[in-house]
């Protein structure tokens, strides 16, 4: 196996353009490492984008949080425009893993491994945020958050992940994990809301679920059930019983379809009351 | 500063220069104390007994310079990797090893066809090899070991070792094993089916028994599987030397075991082989019989003449496993109208995995302490152990009794409510009595059962709380007890179990040498403090030598929470004849009796006139100068116990501790999520040596029983352990653990050292059907199964209620479930 650290973007893309589907990304390195103990290709490389500064960054701008994809959970949890612009992703980034695995663990990672079940993605769905998706010699295409994650792979073998926008906006959130234990656990099912209000009245929203499907999704008919309403607990009733079912979850060692779905129910209402 | 200047210290003589302080002075705080009745041999009354104070070998532990056996490196040695298969079931029809033995680095490799010995820890299974000779039985069973200059060359080497399987069908349940149309692991003439051993035992009347009961109850149950998780994977530094002479450094909980198996399995005599136990990382059990890799690390060493290390990997330390057997119950009791036992009916499935291990003695254990807890006139025990493809079970913290525990106390409780009873107030209406005897032939001597439930329950205001909180919150009850080490060795022969030499230093220091292996349970500070006291020195003046079979007297190992009773009554024996001699030569300068000679503080003294008195360094010498060496010897063999039947040798025991747990808890209704918020647990542990320690122990097995009461799994999938690391298998994190108080009750036991039991394994017991009893009372319903997950939480609330409150409220569209990830 060959390694590479290349130092601009640019170089990167390149690499990625001649080893396409040999080519390992390496940014934390928390889902990589699987795959390498499984074992890669001689022919394969690892490019390893720590030196490339430019998708570190975090910054803001009128209408725009911007997110570089090598952005830390750990820098997320605690970076004062995050907090400012984007609580509950700082507060998704803190439930994610352990302390220590929280200084590794990378946005850009979270998304590109598009578990079903990713601590930060719920958050990034939440706040109807897309990202920058790079290639060789292309101009770069903005994709949704939601769109990323629903392919398999979630990138093509020479696609690399840019910047991560999120739209700035008076908004409010909440978020909802259960776990099978307190602490170094991703969610059996994970819930988080964002509305933006009209007054009293909710003017837009999005839900987003996570171990609910195949990939974190939105839950669209429990957003309807909120747009339009007045926050209220029939209100919130309706929204869970409306993310449940829109949730398509599937039934494996840690807990049944049934069990997933009632835990949506509970979980996207719970969310609602704490707007 | 010159010379001259420096201050003088006499080395011939230090009689009175012992300026140490003194490092036993903390008193424990929360031990139920008896008046304290001091043996006949400790006239002078306790100074290191009973107190509180950390374990000897804290300190070394925590500052990293304990040398695990992982930690030892010798010049020009090399490193083994064993191939695991990767079929459940399957006969081997080739292995080829011509291209790793090729790549440059690796030294030597071997099959199952260089040691085709078959062997097992118990002498009724012989079942294991080092390597598969032709079958393979499990995922992970080892097929072959490469030993390389380094690991990843042994590891590439592994990728290079061609198998070719013929699989067969794998048997993956305890039902598939029942089944007559699959191939036996282990093929036995006499059976059609995968049954490893069954045990059919009946005592006192039992139709009558039933006949007699106003009331009976059956219940199913289910105990999952769970495995030891200790932090330090199995470990083992092999080195066969130029005088032919064979060491083994080996993570171990038992090296005597090890060491005569090795001499077996590779056909060496036993004087020949040297077996040390290092400092252990964590047993729990899973350390408590020779390995595959240790056997084959002594086997290359042998054959290369240079050094082998073999160090586990996690996933290795799973395919080990010889944890928790998953056993299922059917449990049938007959009460009387006021709750009365009149007859109790178990039946038993074992789920044994691929091999024997100690899975006999497991399978009697599921019923063999039934009895010890609480009064059963007539009582029949059915137990059936199956062979299935999966990593072998054994013992785990509890062996058998764990399993069936969770059975009786969640049935207990169901049988309380319906009589009208209270719970507690039943529990111990029904409790054994000190110094009585079992229907099934076991003698129970001190017992502190009542006084255990009470003290647990009035700490908690038990009986104001049940059945009377809001629901979602609950409060349980748990009582239990256990073995102080099994009364037959698992090996039959009349010598002691335990052995010890005790070596007085005319320094002043004691030295004792114990065949134990240290796993974190303090042996090491127990056998000190026992010393120490019989002494009158400091537990810092005893210096520890154990687990070493060339230098320390035999000891079985440290299992079945047998060291305390056995290896600290040999090291008391042995340090009372020393105490002996030093009172005698002691006596004679004071001009009384030896009986008048007491140990106290370093010092040794006249008990009439404690003014008339000498250091112990100047007792020892005096007592050297008389005597000669002064090196003792002692030994501990358990009186003779077993009754008359086949199966009577498990579950005798010199003493059994009990213990009663109480779990508060708080559940989420709505997502079923358990919030276990304390635990408090009584034990009678007999004494406390040191209540630091047993405290310790009481922490660690609530801790162990709430990871197997709510999260632990033991999944498989296509015949592959699905999970076996540390991220996916769930333990409690600290997050997890609530606070938990511990209370010890002291009964003093006639026969254990100084009065003392065991405290390593029994309050594991309680830990699991309390936190069950508690869920119960919070959501009135019982579930039957560990682990009890918020999936299972919601389901019988369900079923008591008869309806789905959350789970059909909504409406599902009806699309076919996709495949799991």
């Amino acid at each position: 196996m060959q390694y590479y650290e290349p130092n601009f973007i640019d170089e990167a893309l390149v690499l990625l353009d001649r080893f396409g589907t040999n080519a390992h990304v390496l940014a934390g390195g928390t889902r990589l490492r699987f795959a390498l103990r499984r074992g890669v290709a001689a022919d394969a490389a690892l490019i390893n984008l720590k030196r490339i500064a430019d998708l570190g960054r975090i910054e803001d701008t009128a209408s725009d949080l911007w997110i570089g994809p090598l952005v830390t959970a750990a820098a997320l949890r605690r970076h004062v425009l995050v907090g400012k612009h984007a609580p509950l992703l700082a507060t998704t980034a803190a439930s994610l893993g352990a302390a220590q695995l929280q200084t590794v663990a990378t946005i850009g990672g979270n998304i590109v491994s598009a578990d079903p079940a990713a601590d930060l993605v719920p958050a990034l769905i939440a706040y109807s945020a897309d990202a920058e998706i790079l290639s060789a010699g292309d101009c770069a295409r903005i994709a949704t958050v939601e769109d990323i994650v629903s392919k398999r792979p979630a990138l093509q073998g020479r696609e690399l992940l840019g910047r991560i926008r999120v739209p700035i906006a008076p908004h409010r959130a909440s978020y909802q994990k259960m776990t099978t234990r307190r602490g170094l656990e991703m969610a059996l099912v994970s819930v988080a809301v964002s509305c933006r209000m009209g007054g009293a009245v909710v003017a837009d929203a999005r839900v987003a679920l996570a171990g609910a499907a195949p990939s974190v999704v939105r839950a669209r008919g429990a957003e309807r059930a909120l747009i339009g309403s007045r926050l209220s607990s029939e209100v919130a009733q309706a929204a869970g019983e409306r993310a449940a079912a829109d949730a398509d979850p599937l039934t494996d060692a840690r807990a049944s379809a049934a069990y997933r779905r009632a835990l949506v129910a509970t979980l996207t209402q719970r969310a609602v009351m704490e707007l | 500063m010159r010379e001259q200047e420096l201050p003088s210290v006499s080395t011939a003589t230090n009689p009175d220069g012992d300026a140490r302080p003194l490092t036993s002075a903390v008193e424990a705080s929360s031990v139920l104390r008896r008046a304290p009745q001091y043996p006949p041999d400790k006239p002078e009354g306790f100074s290191v007994v009973g107190k509180a104070g950390p374990k000897l070998d804290s300190f070394t532990r925590v500052t990293g310079q304990d040398r695990f056996a992982d930690d030892i490196f010798l010049p020009n040695m090399l490193f083994g990797k064993m191939l695991r298969s990767t079929q459940a079931h399957a006969r081997i029809l080739r292995i080829d090893t011509s291209k790793a033995l090729a790549l440059p680095g690796v030294v030597a490799i071997v099959t199952g066809a260089d040691i085709p010995v078959r062997y097992g820890i118990l002498p009724s299974s012989p079942d294991e090899m080092v390597m598969a000779l032709d079958t393979v039985r499990y995922v992970g069973d080892p097929i072959a070991c490469v030993v390389a200059d380094d690991e990843l060359t042994a590891e590439e080497a592994l990728a290079l070792v061609q198998v070719e399987y013929e699989p067969l069908p794998a048997v993956m349940s305890i039902d598939e094993a029942l089944r007559t149309d699959l191939p036996q692991l282990h093929p036995n003439p006499r059976r059609t089916n995968n049954i490893h051993k069954e045990v059919h035992l009946e005592f006192g009347d039992v139709e009558a028994g039933f006949a007699s009961a106003d009331r009976i109850f059956e219940d199913e149950y289910f105990f999952e599987g769970t495995t030891h998780a200790p932090i330090e994977q199995h470990a083992v530094m092999a080195q066969y030397g130029a005088d032919q002479k064979l060491t083994l450094w080996a993570a171990t909980q038992t090296p005597h075991y090890l060491h005569r198996i090795a001499a077996a399995v590779l056909g060496m005599p036993a004087s020949q082989i040297r077996v040390i136990a290092p400092p252990v990382g964590g047993g729990f059990g899973g350390k408590t019989e020779p390995f595959a890799h240790e056997l084959a690390a002594a086997f290359l060493a042998r054959k290369t003449g240079r050094p082998v290390k073999i160090t586990l990997t996690r996933q290795e330390v799973f395919y080990a496993h010889r944890g928790r057997h998953p056993v299922r119950f059917k449990l049938k009791t007959g009460v009387k109208a006021d709750g009365t036992i009149t007859a109790i009916h178990l039946q038993s499935w074992l789920d044994g995995g691929a091999y024997g291990s100690y899975g006999v003695a497991t399978t009697y254990y599921t019923g063999a302490l039934t009895t010890v807890t609480y009064k059963v006139p007539a009582y029949k025990f059915d137990g059936c152990r199956v062979f299935t493809n999966k990593p072998p079970c054994g013992p785990k913290r509890g062996h058998g009794t764990t399993q069936p525990r969770f059975a009786l106390e969640n049935q207990l409780d169901k049988i309380a409510d319906a009589l009208g009873l209270d719970a507690a107030e039943y529990r111990k209406r029904i409790a054994v009595d000190p110094n009585s005897t079992t229907v099934n032939g076991l003698r129970v001597t001190s017992c502190g059962l009542r006084e255990c439930i009470d003290a647990a329950t009035e700490r908690t205001r038990y009986k104001e709380k049940r059945g009377k909180l809001a629901r979602g919150r609950g409060i349980g009850l748990a009582a239990s007890s256990y073995l102080c080490g099994a009364g037959l060795p698992i090996y039959w022969n009349a010598m002691p179990q335990s052995g010890a030499i005790v070596k007085v230093d005319r320094g002043g220091g004691v030295t004792v040498l114990s065949g134990t292996s240290e796993c974190g349970q303090g042996s090491t500070s127990m056998l000190a403090a026992i010393i120490a006291e019989t002494l009158g020195v400091d537990p810092s003046d005893v210096s520890v030598c154990y687990g070493d079979t060339d230098l320390t007297p035999v000891d079985l190992g440290s299992y079945s929470s047998r060291v305390t009773f056995m290896a600290g009554n040999a090291a008391r024996d042995a340090a009372s004849k020393a105490r002996h001699l030093i009172a005698q030569s002691a006596a004679e300068r004071f001009g009384v009796g030896p009986d008048r000679v007491g140990f106290a503080g370093r010092r040794v003294f006249d008990l009439g006139n404690r003014e008339r008195s000498m250091t112990f360094i100047e007792a020892a010498q005096l007592a050297e100068a008389r005597w000669g060496t002064i090196a003792c010897v002692g030994s501990y063999t358990p009186p003779k116990l077993a009754a008359e039947y086949k199966g009577s040798g498990v579950g005798p025991s010199p003493a059994y501790s009990y213990s009663a747990a109480v779990a508060e808890v708080a559940v989420d209704l709505e997502t079923g999520e358990i919030t276990v918020e304390k635990i408090t647990l009584a034990h009678d542990v007999g004494r406390c040596i040191n209540a630091t320690n047993v405290e310790g122990q009481i922490e660690g097995g609530v801790y162990m029983g709430l990871g197997e009461a709510l999260m632990e799994e033991w999944p498989f999938r296509a015949g592959e352990h699905k999970i076996p690391n540390l991220l996916d298998y769930k333990t409690p994190t600290s997050l997890d653990t609530p606070p938990i108080e511990a209370i010890i009750v002291e009964t003093d036991d006639k026969e254990g050292p100084f009065g003392a039991k065991e405290a390593g394994q029994g309050p594991l017991n309680p830990v699991i059907p309390a936190i069950a009893n508690a869920v119960a009372d919070a959501i009135r319903a019982r579930i039957h199964s560990t682990p009890i997950t918020p999936e299972k939480v919601l389901k019988a609330m369900d079923a008591a209620s008869g309806t789905t409150l959350r789970l059909k409220k909504v409406t599902t569209p009806s699309k076919p479930s996709p495949v799991p990830v």
